[in-house]
């Protein structure tokens, strides 16, 4: 009997190691990608951080700290570049793939596992999810699963509930929408306080220290703020600021959010998405391992909560499910063969299936993957957003500033900052926070002009993008707008212009160039150089 | 009877998919349209504009943003009449569009219907109280209606929104005159200036209101 079980595995292992060399390839391949705004955003925190600056304090974000402690270990170790970031992802992504497999064979079983870890690589790949991005979720998803994991494989030792709630609450300090991971936690252990079948232990040390362990992290960070003074400004960004941001979205409106995000991921992935439904539908035919099954759809309707925050359900919230869905596709391969009697066929059509499911999301997203150089790639899942470009801008104002000059951007498009490794003249690195209807807005932008003007930055950057602003609003006032009409022609003059006339056709104009040049696009960059 | 009713569940879940991806599709080519239909109506090309807009609504007919853009484009070509028509077609879609509102009511200001742009202003800001340009155009109307008290409070509530908003001031000012209140006319002319040093109405305004008041106060003195 023996050598027949290894068959099975065997046949699973190859393609599961087949589909992770392909991911890891893809990866490699994208490395180079260019840094996207909110990638930027970490990086320059990160960067901050590391000369001593503490996020919050010259930089405004509603983000809570975790990420850019996580961006610093990612700078630290792998350099500070674009590549050294996304290089980190991948070795983030293949840690958090070998915990869910550590879950789902724990789970479940070793085939589960095999599958979801898989799954959840090629998954967390797709374009359609942003997946090469190294985005907020996925340093979120290491600790969460590494939470969840422990949760399942504590049986009664506390240390281990302890070091559970631990994970989860440094899963919420990178991302707020991680709460809901928490959450999860937490209803898992009321649930094993009511339930008989598998009753805790100590209950109350139990879930005693699953608490401190969760709020932990969160303590000590509001700890480090207080006792350097600068509680307030960590308070107003991600609380304050914050919950004004999650209430902006009619329900209405994040029904269209979620059609339209979800739809090209279910476009490209729907074969594991549909294996992931058949694994939530199979709780009908599998006779055994209810209690693996409630677990599993708690973790499924939390996990879906956690995109759910503000309702804008932006394509890389989405990660934020995979986890689940990676598992429930494994319980869905996993069922669909638990009726068949023959030995052959249980070992071949697993491997068929898993093959097939990962297979088609390769073909379908093969361009993304395999063909286009790393700027189109960009370019194919961001439209005209300045990320290449400013690859460029920054080299520019590099090149000709002062280590210890400031610099502004009438935009939001962090990565500048963290490019040309000069400091922002203002806190606010984002413009989106001062256009957005709140009671802050108005205040933000009269505070920006003023940290401008008293900062004096060597360079201005204008970002002619709607992508790096709002969608223009009639009901607000164009107080920066005139403000910057009139300081930039006061006290600048034009020292480069990029203008974007397409996907493909891009004009760069320097120095002389630039200041007779008016750009043909309305979608464009200028650089202003503050005059001598 | 269980598995058959999971079974069903699978299937009608599959089928939601399968919608899904279909909607999103006819959405993301709706957008193209819509987006090019923008751009060209930034290029002052509103004729293309207008295929491109008419285009997407043939995809997605019940986007109240694109009925309100081919109006705009409409308006720009002086196909009012259609333009109206299409404004209505986005507040039918779209009860609370405080855009299409103020859209509809300059257009009817154009054509004359005073009572009735007036009508729209008012569904505008009542939506939305922050269109601070809505606020303005209402004052104009009740002030050449000779509603002084409403205009005045529109005048206000306009540059209280958007301070350096030097039309606003300029066109309070004005009011003001009207009712022979020159020094505090003065006050919003200067105000208007120093927003805009080259807004030459003001400047007129402001010359006048000076004489005015110099020859109210020396039929004062005589009349003293």
């Amino acid at each position: 009997m023996q050598p027949r079980i290894d068959y099975q595995k065997f046949s699973l292992l190859l393609m599961a190691g087949i589909f992770l060399g392909g991911v890891v390839f893809v990866r490699l391949r994208l490395l180079g990608v260019p840094l996207e705004r909110d990638e930027g955003e970490y990086a320059y925190m990160a960067q901050q951080l590391l000369q001593g600056v503490l996020p919050y304090t010259e930089s405004q974000s509603m983000k809570f700290p975790g990420i850019f402690f996580a961006y610093v270990g990612v700078l630290a170790i792998f350099g500070e570049s674009p590549v050294a970031i996304h290089l980190a992802l991948l070795f983030i992504n293949l840690a958090t793939a070998f915990l869910l497999f550590l879950l789902g064979r724990n789970l479940m079983s070793p085939s589960v596992g095999i599958m979801a870890g898989v799954s959840f690589s090629v998954l967390t790949l797709s374009s359609a999810l942003q997946g090469v991005w190294a985005n907020s979720e996925h340093f979120v998803l290491l600790p969460a699963v590494g939470g969840i994991l422990l949760l399942w494989v504590a049986q009664d030792k506390p240390k281990r509930f302890f070091f559970s709630g631990f994970l989860l609450g440094c899963a919420l300090l990178i991302k707020q929408h991680a709460v809901f991971f928490c959450l999860f936690g937490m209803i898992y252990l009321g649930s094993r306080l009511v339930t008989k079948s598998h009753p805790l232990n100590k209950p109350f040390l139990t879930i005693g220290l699953f608490v401190v362990g969760g709020l932990a992290p969160i303590i000590l960070t509001a700890l480090i703020y207080g006792v350097t003074g600068n509680f307030s400004d960590f308070w107003l960004c991600t609380i304050q600021y914050a919950s004004e941001y999650v209430f902006m979205t009619s329900p209405g409106e994040g029904f269209e959010n979620f059609k339209y995000n979800f739809a090209p991921i279910l476009e490209s992935n729907f074969s594991i998405l549909w294996l992931s439904l058949i694994g939530l539908a199979s709780v009908a035919w599998r006779k055994n391992g209810k209690g693996e099954y409630l677990f599993l759809f708690g973790f499924f309707v939390c996990s879906f909560l956690a995109t759910t925050p503000g309702l804008y359900f932006r394509p890389h919230y989405f990660l934020l499910w995979v986890p689940v869905l990676s598992l429930l596709a494994g319980v869905g391969i996993e069922s669909l063969v638990s009726r068949l009697s023959s030995y052959r066929l249980k070992t071949v059509i697993p491997a068929g299936i898993l093959t097939l499911a990962l297979g088609l999301p390769f073909f379908l997203q093969k361009n993304f993957f395999f063909t286009l150089p790393v700027f189109e790639a960009t370019r194919m899942i961001y439209g005209l957003n300045p990320f290449s470009v400013s690859l460029e801008v920054s080299k520019y104002i590099r090149d000709r500033s002062q280590k210890d000059d400031r610099i502004a951007v009438l935009g939001s498009e962090p990565q500048i900052f963290f490019y040309s490794q000069r400091r922002s003249a203002t806190r606010f690195i984002y413009m989106y926070p001062l256009m957005e209807k709140h009671v802050y807005a108005d205040q933000m932008q009269r505070k920006m002009v003023h940290e401008i003007e008293g900062a004096k930055p060597e360079f201005i950057v204008v970002v002619k993008l709607s992508g790096s602003w709002v969608t223009s609003r009639p009901d607000f006032s164009p107080l920066l707008k005139d403000w910057a009409q009139e300081y930039l022609s006061r006290e600048y003059e034009i020292s480069g212009v990029v203008d974007i006339l397409s996907h493909e056709k891009i004009l760069y104009k320097w120095g002389e160039q630039a200041r007779g040049y008016h750009p043909r696009s309305s979608y464009h960059l200028l650089v202003h150089k503050r005059r001598a | 009877m269980r598995i058959a009713i999971s079974l069903f569940l699978v299937a009608v879940v599959t089928f939601l998919g399968y919608w899904l991806i279909l909607d999103q599709r006819n959405h993301s080519k709706a957008i193209a349209y819509i987006k090019r239909g923008d751009a060209l109506s930034e290029m002052k090309r509103y004729d293309e504009a207008i295929e491109n807009y008419q285009q997407a609504i043939k995809i997605k007919v019940n986007d109240a943003k694109v009925y309100n853009n081919l109006a705009n484009a409409l308006s720009k070509k002086g196909k009012l009449k259609e333009s109206i028509a299409y404004y209505n077609e986005a507040i039918r879609f779209k009860s609370n569009f405080a855009d299409a509102y103020s859209n509809l009511g300059i257009i009817l200001n154009r054509q004359g219907q005073f009572e009735e742009a007036i009508k729209q202003y008012r569904k505008a800001l009542q939506i939305n109280p922050d269109l601070f340009r809505v606020h303005d155009s209402l004052a104009i109307l009740l002030a050449q209606q000779g509603n002084f008290s409403g205009a005045l409070y529109h005048y206000q509530q306009a540059i209280t929104l958007y301070p350096g908003f030097s039309k606003a001031h300029n066109n309070l000012g004005s009011s003001l005159a009207q009712q022979g209140k020159f020094e505090e006319a003065r006050v919003h002319f200067e105000k208007a200036i120093n927003i805009d040093p080259n807004y030459i109405d003001a400047k007129k305004n402001l010359e006048l209101a000076r004489s005015l008041s110099m020859e109210a106060t020396s039929r004062g003195l005589l009349s003293r």
